[in-house]
This record gives C-alpha cells, sequence and structure tokens, in this order.
C-alpha cells in the first residue's frame, strides 16, 4: 500500500441545517492522481475549501502528511499548490508580477528565470509582461497553474483547471498534470467535470454526492466490473444486432443509424463479440466506447439531471 | 511580516486609486494656496472682521502657517474618505477579486494578513499626511513665509509665536496620523465582514458623518453620547495649538483612538477567523 | 431774593470761566511740552490682557511724527487698540475744539492731577472725554474718551520717577472689547471635547499695555516708515 498523503476522518460541514458534507473518509496516496467527482452541490468544494483551510470543518479531521491541519496549518499549506474554481489575480498587475507578488506568500522570492521557466511550462511565454485585465480566461487559468507551481508543492489541488481551455490547452493541461505525477513524483487532486479526462489520467477517484461518499477507489478497479457501452461502426447493423440478440444473452443493443449501433455488454466479452462478428462477415469499420465513466457517474449518483456533464 | 506589508505596499503603489487620494490632496492643497494667494486677505479680513470692530491686527496675518492651518481644517475632515477609499478595501476587495481565497490557502495566518493589511494601510495613511505636511506646510511656508499663527476658537482665540509652531504642526500630523488610523482600522473591519469593495467604504463614511454630525449638534441630549464617539476624538491634533497645552487631554484621546484601534482589529481579526471563505 | 439769584449767576459764571481757563491753561501747556516732540521712535513690548484672546508679549519698534503720523512695526501679530496711541495727545493740541471744565483734582495712581471734563463744541467722534493732568510735570496722566464708533477708552499715562519728560514709559489702553463669538462650523472645532481655555466670564473689557524703551527723538524719519 502506497504511503497515504492526505486522509480525512468523518468530515462533516453544515451550514446551519444543511449538510454540506456529511461523514466523508477520504484517503489519496502519494503520487497519484486523484478524481474527485460529483454533481454540482454535492460538496466537492466545501471539502476541498476544507482541505486548504478556507472552510473550518464542523466535526472530522483533516490530515495531510502526516500532520493534523488544525495544527500543522502553515507547514501543510506551504506545501500545497491551489486552483480553487477558477483562479483570481490582480487585474491591474501583469501576469509575471501576479506570480511574483503571490509567491511571496510562500516565502519566496522567485526570480525572473524561474517567472519564465513557469510561464514556459503552462504555455504562456511571451505573455508574462502583459496586464491580466488583458488575458482570457484560458489565459488565467493557465496563470493559475503557474502560479500553484511556483513554490513546487508536494500536493496540488486543481478544482476544474481545465475551465476555459480550448482543446489544444486541454491536452497540454492532461500532459502537464500526468508529468506531475510520472516525472515529479506529485500528487494531484483533481477535480472535474470533464469525467473522460478523470478517467483518462486518474488513478484513484471518489465520487461523492450529497455530501457523502458513493465510491472510493482504483479507477480501473471501479469501472472494470461495469458493462461498456460500444458505438459499433459497420455496414450491417441489423446482422449485428441478430447476433447478439440470440449469441450474448444479458447484452443489449440499439440501432442508431445504418451504419451505426449501440451495443452494452460485459467489458471482457468484447474480443470474443468482435471476432465473431467478423467471422459472420460483418464488415467492421470501428469500435468506440462511449465513457465508462460518465454512465457510472449517471448510475450512482441517479441524478442525471443535475450531473451537468459535459459532453466534450 | 514585514514581507506581507511590502506586499501589501506593493500593490497599493500598483493600483490607481491610491493615487485618487493623493492626487485630491494635491489638487486641493494648490487650489487653497492659491486661492488664498489671491483672495487671501479678504478670506482673513472676513475671518477677523469681529475682532477688528475692536483691534488694528498688526503683523503678517496671512503667512505660511495661517495657510497651512486653514488647509488642515479644511481637508482633515476629508482624509478619513480618502483613507477609507484604500482600507475599506483591503480583505473585501480582495474577496471581490478572488484573491483573498488564494491568500488564506498560503502559509499566511489570517490574523498576520489583517495585521499586514492594517499596517500596510498607516503607511498609506503616513504618506498621506507626509504628502499633505509637505504641500500644505512646506508649500506654504515657501509660498507665504512665516509668521505668527492665529487660531480661532468658537469663544476664544489664541496667538501662536512663529518660533513655537513648526513642532506644532508636526506633532499635530503625529496626532492625525493616530486619528485617520482609527478609521483605517473601522474600515477594516467592516472590510472583514463584507464580501464587495464598495460596501466597507462606504459605511465607514457614513459611520464618521453620523458620528460627527451627533458629535457636532449640540444639543443637551448628545453631551452625554459624543464621549463614546471615537469622531470626537479624532480633532485631536488641534489640540496641539492650544495654549497651554492640555497634554492629559491629548493623551486621554490618544489613548481612546488607540483603544478603538485596538478593537477594531481585534474585531477583524476574530471575525475573519471565524468566517469560511466560500467565495 | 433777585439779587441773591442774580449774584448767584453771576458767581456761577465768573467760576466756570475761571475754572475754564485754568484748564485751558494747562492742555495748552500739555500740548506746547508734547509739539516739542517733532519724531520719535522707540522700542516697545506691548503686553495684552483681553478676555477671550491669549497673545503673549510682543516686541516691537514705534515711530511717531507730528502730527499723526505713526507705525508700530511688531515683530508677530499685535492687537493694537484702533486708534493712534497719541490721538488722545493730539487732542490737547487742539483745546478750542472742546469746551473745557476743570474738575479740580483727583489722585490718579496715587499722584495728584487736575481733572477736566472735554466736551466737543461741535458733532464728532467724540462724544465726551475726560482728561487727568499732572500740574507739575505738565503730562497727562489719564484720558477717558467715549466715542461713537469705539464705545469707552481710557489710556493710563506711566511714568518711571526718573521720568520728567512727556512721553510716558508705559500706556495702559483700557478697550471695549465686546463679547467673541465664532460659529464652529468655521473655526472646525466639530466634535472637539477641548474645553475653551479662557472663559470669557462676561469680561467685556481689555487691556492693552505699551512699554517704551531707548526712546530716541527728532530724529529724521522718512515717509516710507509711516508706509
Amino acid at each position: 500500500m502506497s504511503e497515504i498523503i492526505l486522509e480525512t476522518k468523518d468530515l462533516t460541514k453544515h451550514f446551519g441545517t444543511f449538510h454540506a458534507v456529511d461523514g466523508l473518509d477520504l484517503k489519496v496516496s502519494k503520487a497519484s492522481i486523484f478524481g474527485f467527482l460529483g454533481p454540482n452541490g454535492a460538496g466537492k468544494s466545501t471539502t476541498l475549501r476544507m482541505i486548504l483551510s478556507l472552510i473550518k470543518p464542523s466535526s472530522g479531521t483533516i490530515r495531510i502528511f502526516g500532520q493534523d491541519l488544525r495544527t500543522h496549518r502553515p507547514q501543510i499549506l506551504g506545501r500545497i499548490g491551489a486552483i480553487i474554481e477558477k483562479p483570481d489575480f490582480y487585474p491591474y498587475l501583469s501576469g509575471i508580477e501576479n506570480l511574483r507578488l503571490l509567491s511571496r506568500w510562500y516565502g519566496l522570492r522567485p526570480d525572473a528565470r524561474k517567472i519564465d521557466e513557469m510561464l514556459d511550462r503552462v504555455g504562456l511565454s511571451g505573455r508574462g509582461r502583459d496586464l491580466v485585465s488583458a488575458y482570457s480566461h484560458g489565459m488565467k487559468q493557465r496563470l493559475g497553474l503557474a502560479q500553484a507551481m511556483m513554490h513546487d508543492p508536494e500536493l496540488y489541488i486543481l478544482d476544474e483547471p481545465t475551465t476555459g481551455l480550448d482543446p489544444k490547452g486541454i491536452i497540454e493541461l492532461r500532459e502537464l498534470i500526468l508529468d506531475l505525477k510520472r516525472v515529479y513524483n506529485k500528487t494531484v487532486i483533481l477535480s472535474s467535470h470533464i469525467l473522460s479526462e478523470i478517467e483518462l489520467i486518474a488513478d484513484d477517484m471518489v465520487i461523492i454526492d450529497q455530501g457523502k461518499a458513493m465510491v472510493q477507489g482504483p479507477v480501473k478497479q471501479l469501472l472494470s466490473d461495469q458493462d461498456l457501452s460500444v458505438l459499433v461502426e459497420c455496414d450491417d447493423t441489423q446482422k449485428v444486432k441478430n447476433i447478439l440478440d440470440t449469441g450474448y444473452p444479458g447484452s443489449s443493443s440499439r440501432i442508431l443509424s445504418d451504419q451505426v449501433i449501440e451495443i452494452g455488454m460485459a467489458h471482457d466479452k468484447l474480443p470474443v463479440l468482435a471476432q465473431s462478428l467478423v467471422s459472420s462477415g460483418v464488415l467492421l469499420y470501428s469500435m468506440e466506447y462511449k465513457r465508462r465513466l460518465e454512465d457510472y457517474f449517471l448510475k450512482l449518483t441517479q441524478r442525471a439531471g443535475h450531473a451537468d456533464l459535459d459532453q466534450n | 511580516m514585514l514581507t506581507w506589508i511590502r506586499t501589501e505596499l506593493y500593490k497599493m503603489t500598483r493600483r490607481p486609486r491610491s493615487y485618487i487620494g493623493l492626487g485630491a490632496i494635491a489638487a486641493l492643497v494648490l487650489l487653497i494656496e492659491f486661492a488664498m494667494y489671491v483672495d487671501g486677505e479678504d478670506y482673513l479680513k472676513f475671518i477677523l472682521q469681529q475682532l477688528e470692530a475692536y483691534f488694528t491686527i498688526e503683523g503678517n496675518v496671512l503667512n505660511g502657517y495661517t495657510v497651512c492651518f486653514v488647509i488642515l481644517q479644511t481637508l482633515i475632515l476629508q482624509m478619513p474618505l480618502l483613507v477609507a477609499l484604500i482600507t475599506g478595501d483591503a480583505l473585501s476587495g480582495e474577496a471581490a477579486l478572488g484573491t483573498l481565497r488564494f491568500m488564506l490557502a498560503t502559509p499566511v495566518s489570517r490574523t498576520g494578513l489583517v495585521l499586514a493589511k492594517y499596517l500596510a494601510g498607516s503607511v498609506y495613511v503616513a504618506v498621506l499626511l507626509l504628502f499633505l505636511g509637505v504641500l500644505a506646510l512646506y508649500g506654504s511656508m515657501a509660498l507665504f513665509g512665516t509668521g505668527d499663527l492665529i487660531i480661532l476658537k468658537s469663544e476664544s482665540l489664541i496667538i501662536l509665536k512663529e518660533a513655537d509652531i513648526h513642532w506644532r504642526f508636526l506633532s499635530a500630523f503625529m496626532l492625525a496620523f493616530v486619528s485617520l488610523s482609527v478609521i483605517a482600522a473601522l474600515s477594516m473591519m467592516l472590510s472583514a465582514f463584507s464580501n464587495n469593495s464598495i460596501g466597507p467604504i462606504v459605511l465607514s463614511m457614513a459611520i464618521v458623518i453620523v458620528f460627527t454630525i451627533i458629535g457636532s449638534l449640540e444639543f443637551p441630549l448628545f453631551d452625554s453620547i459624543r464621549p463614546f464617539l471615537f469622531t470626537s476624538y479624532m480633532t485631536v491634533w488641534r489640540d496641539m495649538f492650544d495654549d497651554p497645552l492640555q497634554t492629559s487631554g491629548i493623551i486621554r484621546s490618544v489613548l481612546v483612538l488607540i483603544l478603538h484601534i485596538v478593537v477594531f482589529l481585534s474585531v477583524a481579526i476574530f471575525h475573519l477567523n471565524k468566517k469560511d471563505i466560500q467565495v | 431774593m433777585i439779587r441773591n439769584f442774580v449774584c448767584g449767576i453771576f458767581l456761577f459764571v465768573f467760576l466756570s470761566d475761571l475754572s475754564g481757563q485754568t484748564a485751558d491753561l494747562s492742555m495748552e501747556q500739555v500740548s506746547r511740552e508734547f509739539k516739542k516732540l517733532k519724531t520719535f521712535t522707540a522700542n516697545i513690548r506691548m503686553e495684552f490682557d483681553i478676555p477671550y484672546v491669549r497673545l503673549e508679549p510682543v516686541p516691537g519698534k514705534l515711530y511717531f511724527r507730528q502730527p499723526d503720523d505713526f507705525r508700530i512695526k511688531t515683530e508677530g501679530i499685535a492687537f493694537l487698540p484702533k486708534q493712534n496711541p497719541f490721538y488722545s495727545m493730539g487732542l490737547l493740541s487742539d483745546p478750542n475744539s472742546f469746551t473745557l471744565i476743570d474738575l479740580g483734582s483727583a489722585k490718579i495712581d496715587g499722584k495728584d492731577s487736575r481733572q477736566i471734563q472735554m466736551v466737543p463744541k461741535s458733532e464728532s467722534d467724540i462724544v465726551i472725554g475726560k482728561v487727568w493732568i499732572d500740574p507739575q510735570r505738565k503730562r497727562p496722566l489719564k484720558f477717558e474718551l467715549t466715542t461713537r464708533q469705539n464705545g469707552t477708552l481710557d489710556i493710563t499715562y506711566r511714568y518711571q520717577p526718573s521720568n520728567s519728560g512727556i512721553l510716558p514709559d508705559e500706556m495702559v489702553f483700557g478697550i471695549d472689547v465686546g463679547k467673541f463669538k465664532m460659529p464652529k462650523a468655521l473655526t472646525a472645532e466639530l466634535n472637539s471635547t477641548a474645553k475653551p481655555v479662557k472663559p470669557q466670564n462676561g469680561d467685556t473689557r481689555g487691556l492693552i499695555t505699551l512699554k517704551f524703551s531707548g526712546v530716541q527723538t527728532n530724529l529724521p524719519l522718512s515717509d516710507k516708515v509711516f508706509k
């Protein structure tokens, strides 16, 4: 078992009679990417704010780096880099000035080379001298990442870091987060609405709803037991449907068009199906997963109406 | 702490709003000096007409010290606004901007943050007063020369000797600093309760205006209230121009003002430490 | 009865005329002495005892040239009576403007003096005046003037025993200074908890003392001095 870098026990926060977070137990392993999921109003933001000591828990404990947050707040926060909801900066200062200024709260006096390096890593080279008031939302998001990295923290808490990024930016961010883990051995808690991103890069995850953890564990393990939803592109969708109905009890199918059929079946049966379709003379053009996590998430929360998923 | 104060000061120097106060002071002081240069004799004649019914006033009445005193009387009542404009925004402005969330997620303690912001605010107050002092005192001295100073009070007047004035002005500026620091602390306290930038500034000014009006209305009913209004002690700078100096009264006023600073800051610190940052 | 009445009238007119002649003589003598001073300068120290004013003594220099050029140059702000301090002396030089009535002898600061009533013969700022003259030294000891514009003014002249001249060592002006009241808004005393330094107590008389030293007489003084 790898080292636990963050652990909450029975973490609870209520605002009056409303329980935003209700007895939440979390465990985040070192050098992992931890997906933090939940529908809007599930308590994600409140939890992350409690971890950053922005909100005081009503009860329960938070231990980070083996220390209690209540008693070791400055030491712990000095080792965390965070973007909460949206990165905000002083609009009357340039990107470089913002980074320099905000680093001082961590006791740093970064030189120009270090700042340039950070700006380069987040793709803001050459824009550092511009006033932040002239930045787009995506640029602010990138600057937020640079700011979070300035003091080389061990734990990153990134709340919706892809908001406002263009597709290229999302891909770059994904690579950056993976680098943090693989190259720099950092831990990342990643909260995102883009479930495909979490599915792609997270090692572990928790899904919370109404302040409670619905499931928690390694992503692969949690998703392996689930039926897959696969879009099959072929020359004869009716033939495929017949094969499924006769040879694969428990599977489901739905013809979407002359050439596309959506099928649902266990993950381990998929190679056998592919083989039998080919041997039956079906011309297969493609087989594509629909998002497993998305389905899993919706099933778990049972609240598709408020899941507010990003369909990218 | 020094780094945090420097950080706050750096932000102040880069905010256009910080220069509103300096610009307003420069404009008003220069305007008053110009007006006094052109119409000063008539102005003083009007002010002193009651006395001139009985006396011939000899000597250089329109001198730099007189002009500086007129400027102080005119401007010091308005300076709380200039101070609140900066300090009333200190915490709530960061909350509105979203940067407070960042700051409070760093190793900086909330108490340290309030103190750093207050001390930076105090530096700003000092800069405002220094600027005012240089322009109003030394500018007027350069323009009008020096001389004795007539201090008009509601029921008496004091003429201070030229050699006895300069130190009084310097002390008055220091007392004005303590008074305005109360405004800084008050607006900082209100700022801790708010998440928008304008509210604490407006509320600070409303409190100062209401207290000042209650304090200046000479109804017997308000006599018992007046000692409990901090604004009653904010004119302590003027007591430096009494002769003889009422030292115990000045010390008492300063202690009351300092007590207000401590109370306002304590409330700000207590509240911010309890506050959940949800914005 | 009629004889007694006529005798009485005659005696009154005779005595009045006699006292008027004595007063004229005294005034003329003082005036003559004063006119001998074509010019004079003196260092002065002005002291103030005015109910609502706190003003430390002010040094200065006084310049005078007959008949009524006068200037005080002060080292700082000073409050002076509205009249030229030697205005009273000037009155003596024109005794014909007044009907003078000798009111007999009186003591001023322990000194014997003749008390002379001055009643203007024509319309003037002075409603009525009174002067006390040292008959031996032929110099005034006190004036008391009631004026239309400035109320009652009294001027006491004090001389050192060694001073035999007409210029006093000290002049004390007693003047009506009224009451002083300024709106607090104008004095910016809003909210002040400070108590008045010097309560007025209803007293409206003020004293201004001019103390002379280093008197120099009959030196040429240019017009510039008096501008």
